[in-house]
């Protein structure tokens, strides 16, 4: 008991530390003044482009000083790989904390190991299991509890949240030019409330508290960008509960495993990851195995479009050395047979698309642009224009998006398969501690379509087109990456092709 | 839990804690039998009509809790050495103790303070005291903190600089039980990316005492008055027994801007 107490005393004391100095240095007066012109960037989780719309409507953020622009996030539109695009910071292994590792042929992280590790506070700058874009963040978390907070009791949390960033912001604009901040809690009051406008609410709030800000130092000038990872579509689950995947794939015929090396019962199996409430799943199986799982998986009815590599239609053809090839699968109408509905590949020489003569993209809402020439037998098209035709479409940027989900971009072990489903049939995930997580019932994000997809990108600090590529950030914001190499994230390269296009 | 957005919610909060801290203290106090006051010199002292205190209590408060702008009348008896998170200080002849607040040495702020015994009340109800700190807040030291989910306003990555607060403070006590904490602090502050200057705070601290060895305290500050920077509120419980000090505290701060808030502990023992 005595030893327990002492332990106790010791873990206390040693938290302790921080508390104090956090209280100590919070409390030294500040000077007046600070730089003419201050650059901000805030990551904002999880908002959507129609929630920052409503705001704007509501007169905040008001123009001609602020741009809006439909922010075209990367698919599957999970937070952790998304925002480790955004940042160019180090690739995690999976698109979530729960990944599979084909070099040892298991999952990790499974179940409330990777859940949990959503809210353990990190204990320095640079250990724990955090991904590496938390780096890029002059401000992002007000406490070791943060993260039960903010899953706890999101709302009071999410202006807790604002009221520590703006006090950051305000003092340590005194000294630099440049800040950074991530809020999490915007995302799970999208997940959980039953309407936006309790995030729009809190938008309309973040604008005139910007204004608070400005007015009180006319003397500086507020640069700010605010950004988000990814959209949320505000589908509320339409089955009784979110739908368990596995006993999905067991329905039509797809054994779910964890390794892809044992014995199986069944002729097609396929691993997947579970871990959060998404509108996307995350299927691994064998390379012989790709297609035949692709298609059938799109039989399940919460599931929308399957997408998987592909070989070259026409291997042997010399003109295609240089090409990657990706299809979508889709069920028809009735819901019975499931088919291939588009193959197209990537010249990596040009940065072109190619399509055979004749691919329908009718079923994406995409009427494809003239093309641009041609390879062997296929029409070309520039990644420019297949952006400007998809990106008013339910299914935004969709080539780009597709290909670069299936590459090591952000991610280390890429998907074999990925399963965009319906709004409203979201995948059950793991539940924390108490059923916390069973709060995300309002809506969800994950899958291709435009709602889960479209984040925001407001800004006061320079001109932006109506709809921009979210892999083009830094690109468009230098001041941005600078800041972050600053704080010391080692930058990874994107994807090689993504510049053009929407920026 | 209400969800009005225009509603603060730390505001909600503190009031909740101040009404049952108050609630709280009061009760513990009014429950128990008179308690002899922590700071008294010894009735020949006081009959005699010198204010020396000649062996004051162990237990005496002499550390102000939350860092910078509190402090107490108090100061550490003759020969004593009282180790704690907040302050390592040795007690000299009765009149003052000089110390060191060891847990800031890890985040690059060399520092030492002196505090010196002013007046002692006859009767034992007040005691007044100085207190001069000196920091070096060595460059990099706001960033130093251990974990990113602590920020600091203040960013001194290129630049050093030096604090030296100098406080007034005092003790007095109302009753048995209740005890107030008063302190003046002008702070000077000069060098690198600092504004060469001095800054005024006070504070005042409501002690309530119960069952001789705990108190609870309710802590309320100013800083910068009419160039207003920040106030700060919290409570904080004090467990005391002759050889081992423990604090626990909340506090907020709040700026015209935002809020702060976050927990504060402390561990001390008399060697």
């Amino acid at each position: 008991m005595r030893r327990r107490f002492l332990f106790l005393l010791a873990v206390l004391s040693l938290s302790g530390c921080d508390w104090g100095q956090y209280h100590f240095v919070n409390s030294i007066p500040l000077p007046k003044g600070g730089p003419p012109d201050v650059y901000v960037y805030i990551g904002l989780d999880g908002i959507a482009h129609s929630s920052a719309q409503e705001a704007v409507n509501r007169g905040a953020f008001a123009a001609p000083d602020w741009k809006l622009a439909k922010f075209v996030t990367m698919f599957p539109g999970t937070s952790d790989a998304s925002w480790s695009r955004l940042m160019h910071s180090k690739p995690i292994e999976g698109y979530e904390y729960e990944y599979y590792d084909p070099r040892d042929d298991s999952i990790h992280n499974t179940g409330i190991v990777g859940i949990l590790k959503h809210v353990m506070p990190p204990f320095s700058h640079d250990g724990g299991p955090e991904p590496g874009y938390y780096k890029a963040f002059d401000w992002r978390g007000e406490g070791y509890f943060h993260g039960i907070n903010g899953y706890g009791d999101t709302f009071a949390s999410a202006y807790e949240s604002l009221d520590e960033m703006f006090v950051a912001l305000e003092g340590q604009s005194r000294f630099r030019s440049d800040f950074t901040a991530y809020m999490f809690e915007t995302d799970m009051l999208g997940h959980s409330e039953p309407d936006q406008g309790h995030i729009t609410r809190f938008l309309v709030r973040l604008s005139e508290r910007i204004e608070v800000l400005k007015r009180r130092h006319p003397d500086q000038n507020f640069h700010i960008t605010i950004m988000s990872d990814h959209g949320l579509d505000f589908v509320p689950i339409i089955p009784k509960e979110a739908v368990i995947f596995e006993d999905e794939m067991d329905k039509v015929g797809i054994e779910p495993v964890t390794s892809l090396n044992g014995s199986h019962s069944k002729r097609l199996f396929a691993v997947t990851i579970r871990h959060v409430r998404v509108t996307y799943m995350d299927l691994r199986t064998i390379p012989s195995l790709v297609e035949e799982v692709a298609q059938t998986a799109a039989l399940i009815p919460a599931v929308d479009v399957t997408v998987a590599r592909v070989a070259a239609p026409t291997a042997s053809d010399p003109a295609l050395t240089q090409t990657e090839w990706f299809s979508i699968w889709t069920k028809d109408a009735a819901g019975t047979t499931s088919q291939k509905v588009l193959t197209f590949g990537f010249d990596k020489n040009t940065n072109r698309y190619l399509f055979a003569p004749g691919s329908d993209t009718s079923r994406f809402g995409i009427t494809l642009p003239a093309a641009t020439g041609g390879l062997s037998t296929y029409s070309a098209y520039s990644d420019a224009d297949l952006f400007q035709a998809s990106k008013a479409s339910n299914y935004p940027d969709l080539f780009f998006r597709v290909r670069t989900s299936l590459s090591a971009i952000s991610v280390q072990f890429p998907s074999d398969i990925l399963v965009s489903l319906k709004e409203g049939y979201p995948s059950m995930g793991n539940a924390l501690l108490g059923g916390i997580k069973d709060v995300a019932r309002s809506g969800f994000h994950g899958a291709l379509t435009a709602r889960g997809t479209l984040g925001l990108l407001l800004t006061n600090e320079r001109a932006v087109p109506d709809t921009v590529r979210s892999d083009n950030l830094l690109e468009m914001f230098p001041r941005l990456k600078q800041r972050i190499v600053n704080r010391g994230v080692e930058l990874f390269p994107g994807d090689a092709y993504a510049t053009g296009a929407g920026m | 839990m209400c969800r009005n957005e225009d509603i603060v919610p730390n505001m909600l909060i503190l009031r909740t804690v101040f009404l049952m801290s108050f609630s709280l203290g009061t009760a513990l106090a009014l429950a128990q039998e008179a308690s002899p006051l922590p700071a008294a010199p010894s009735e020949t002292v006081a009959a005699a009509a010198k204010p020396r205190v000649e062996q004051p209590t162990k237990r005496l408060n002499t550390q102000g809790f939350y860092p910078l702008w509190e402090s107490t009348g108090y100061v550490q008896p003759e020969k004593e050495l009282f180790a704690s998170t907040i302050g390592v200080q040795y007690g000299f002849e009765n009149e003052g103790h000089v110390g060191v607040m060891p847990v800031s040495y890890l985040y690059r702020t060399p520092n030492f303070y002196v505090k010196h015994r002013l007046m002692t009340d006859p009767n034992n109800r007040w005691q007044l005291a100085v207190q001069a700190n000196l920091y070096y807040v060595l460059r990099g030291a706001a960033r130093s903190l251990f974990s990113p989910v602590y920020t600091s306003r203040l960013d001194n990555s290129d630049f050093g600089f030096v604090m030296l607060p100098v406080a007034l403070a005092g003790s007095y006590a109302l009753k048995n039980w209740w005890l107030l904490h008063g302190t003046f602090t002008a702070m000077g502050i000069f060098g690198g990316g600092m504004q060469n200057g001095v800054e005024s705070g006070l504070s005042l601290v409501s002690e309530f005492r119960a069952f001789e060895s705990q108190s609870l305290l309710l802590h309320l500050g100013e800083v910068g008055f009419w160039s207003h920077d920040f106030w700060y509120t919290g409570v904080s419980y004090r467990y005391r027994s002759d050889s081992f000090e423990f604090r626990l505290g909340y506090f907020y701060r709040t700026f015209v801007l935002g809020t702060q808030s976050g927990p504060m502990i402390s561990v001390g023992f008399l060697l």
